[in-house]
């Protein structure tokens, strides 16, 4: 309790400083404070034991996968006892306007994976050139695949949480660069034009550090009525600093060397009123592969999947709506490769694959909050040798119950 | 043949008669009377329609026809009437609508309406020409405010229709 009050003196000690340093400044400020919030509960109901005697978990937050020392984060992931931390988080946004079109919005979020620890998810000036052109400057959410960029704001979406099957396999959230968003109406369809520049360095925990130059983003997302389509493909440059960084191969992988990659995808969603579908189609690539990646450094089951490497993957979800409730159901699956030179059976790449089903209902009791329930069956689909070597899971049977809730 | 008319029965079934009837009509009435209205100032004619109330409302466009900047609002106590035009006018339900603007908000992509008094409303938009506002109808003196549409207050539960 001590702890939980001690963070909660730490987000409100950035409030005031925010709030002293804008109001300081006071010309024709406006000021809007904003937020959100997800207490959620969850568990696995059935899990089968790894075999390495060890329990399966269920990793939900990649970015903090593992802790400084190289050990499994237990925070950031669902085991046998009911836990709040995995997917429970709290945010308050701050955002001055001036009349010139100027503004400055810091987003600071609390995850309960991580401590409670207040971050800056977003902090950037922004621009509005004119009615239908804006430029961001500063920390951003990474905007890779449909959901990414309001990922903490479950109150958006219809799930307890975002397949992880794409949602939960970068490890990487934000970046520090320059936007730039076009809106425009082509033709009836309205059509936004998105791209960006910039760098990520994930410096959360010492195993897991991703870093990314030279990345380049761009989305189009086009709205008619009821369908929207959404395409973004993005490159950069994974390099690491340190050779005990296992981002990737530290041998062949250097900041003068880096490994190529690039993130594609294509999702729609078709929103009748009553009935809705949402799928998404992604994928990763990584140039060179993992020719000479080496995992002796992880414990087993610990990173694999909260490592970049090159996958695809895809989710497909409908829901139907009555009254104040939304029932759905989901399924999701993932390939990508992985590869052991000490080990001989997957000194080649090796092909992995999980998949998830997903049913679950939304309440929406009050005008700003809802309550949700969902049920996940996750499966490990990889040939025997490598569940036992990489596998952070065999089979899981998740539950969730929480309130997502805006302010 | 007695006529039904006359009949002590007859004069009952015709006063129940007026009952209902009377009870029906004023119903009805008071359905006619619940109603909420959209309005900008009296001397903005512009052309409006329900298409750009709702990009107005949405984000999606930010100006009059006559290319002036639109400032729409909303009220911050009757939710009744804002539910109801969400459902009439924006399509969206109670939670659609907030979503999307949460969606929005947490992105960058922009400020909802402002949420103020209706009292303000009424008193911003009788003095400004760039203001939008929503309010219920009862509450309009007509004083330099013009009406745009007036739509029911009978916002449902069940939407999805």
């Amino acid at each position: 309790m001590n702890i939980i009050n001690h963070h909660i003196l730490k987000i409100i000690k950035i409030l005031i400083l925010l709030f002293t340093s804008m109001t300081s400044t006071a010309w024709a400020f406006e000021f809007e404070v904003n937020g959100f919030g997800s207490i959620v509960a969850s568990r696995t109901i059935s899990d089968e034991p790894l075999g390495s005697d060890t329990r399966s978990t269920y990793l939900v937050v990649s970015t903090i996968a593992t802790n400084d020392d190289g050990t499994r984060n237990p925070d950031a992931r669902i085991d046998n006892k009911w836990s709040f931390k995995p997917d429970s988080n709290l945010a308050f946004q701050f955002k001055a306007k001036s009349e010139f079109g100027l503004s400055a919005t810091a987003q600071v979020t609390a995850q309960a994976a991580n401590s409670l620890d207040p971050e800056f998810e977003w902090l950037y000036l922004s621009y509005a050139i004119n009615d239908s052109l804006s430029f961001n400057a500063g920390r951003q959410r990474l905007p890779l695949y449909l959901h990414s960029d309001h990922l903490d704001v479950g109150y958006t979406y219809h799930w307890v949480r975002p397949p992880i099957d794409i949602y939960g396999g970068e490890g990487v959230s934000r970046y520090h660069g320059a936007s730039l968003l076009y809106t425009t109406e082509l033709a009836n369809i309205e059509t936004e034009i998105h791209l960006y520049a910039g760098n990520i360095k994930n410096d959360n925990t010492q195993q897991y550090r991703a870093r990314i130059k030279d990345l380049y983003g761009a989305i189009i997302t086009g709205t008619y009525d009821w369908l929207t389509l959404r395409a973004a493909y993005h490159i950069g440059e994974n390099y690491t600093d340190n050779a005990n960084e296992v981002t990737l191969n530290p041998q062949t992988i250097s900041k003068e060397k880096p490994a190529d990659l690039y993130f594609a995808s294509f999702g729609f969603i078709a929103d009748f009123n009553r009935y809705f579908f949402e799928g998404e189609i992604i994928r990763l690539g990584v140039e060179p592969y993992f020719e000479n990646v080496t995992l002796n450094s992880i414990a087993p089951g610990i990173g694999s999947l909260s490592r970049i490497g090159d996958s695809l993957a895809y989710m497909l979800t409908g829901g139907y709506r009555f009254k104040t409730v939304t029932l759905h159901l989901t399924w999701s699956e993932r390939q990508f490769y992985q590869s052991i030179p000490s080990i001989p059976q997957v000194a080649n790449l090796t092909e992995l694959e999980r998949h998830s089903w997903s049913i679950g209902g939304r309440w929406d009791f009050h005008s700003n909050m809802a309550f949700k329930t969902e049920l996940t069956v996750a499966k490990d689909g990889s040939p025997a040798i490598t569940k036992k070597l990489f596998g952070h899971f065999l089979e899981n049977t998740i539950l969730s119950i929480g309130v997502d809730y805006i302010f | 043949m007695k006529t039904y008319k006359n009949t002590l029965h007859g004069k009952l079934i015709r006063h129940i008669g007026f009952v209902i009837i009377y009870l029906l009509t004023s119903l009805t009435t008071l359905n006619v009377m619940a109603e909420g209205v959209i309005i900008v100032h009296s001397s903005n004619t512009t052309v409006i329609n329900l298409v750009d109330v709702k990009k107005w409302y949405l984000g999606k466009k930010s100006t009059f026809t006559n290319g002036k900047k639109v400032k729409p609002m909303l009220p911050n106590e009757n939710d009744n009437l804002k539910v109801s035009f969400y459902q009439k006018v924006i399509r969206k339900s109670n939670a659609q609508y907030n979503a999307y603007w949460a969606k929005r908000v947490f992105t960058g992509k922009g400020s909802p309406p402002a949420l103020v008094s209706s009292q303000q409303i009424i008193q911003e938009v009788s003095t400004n020409t760039d203001r939008i506002g929503v309010v219920d109808a009862s509450l309009i003196d007509g004083k330099n405010i013009r009406v745009i549409q007036t739509f029911k207050l009978d916002s449902t539960n069940d939407f999805f229709k």
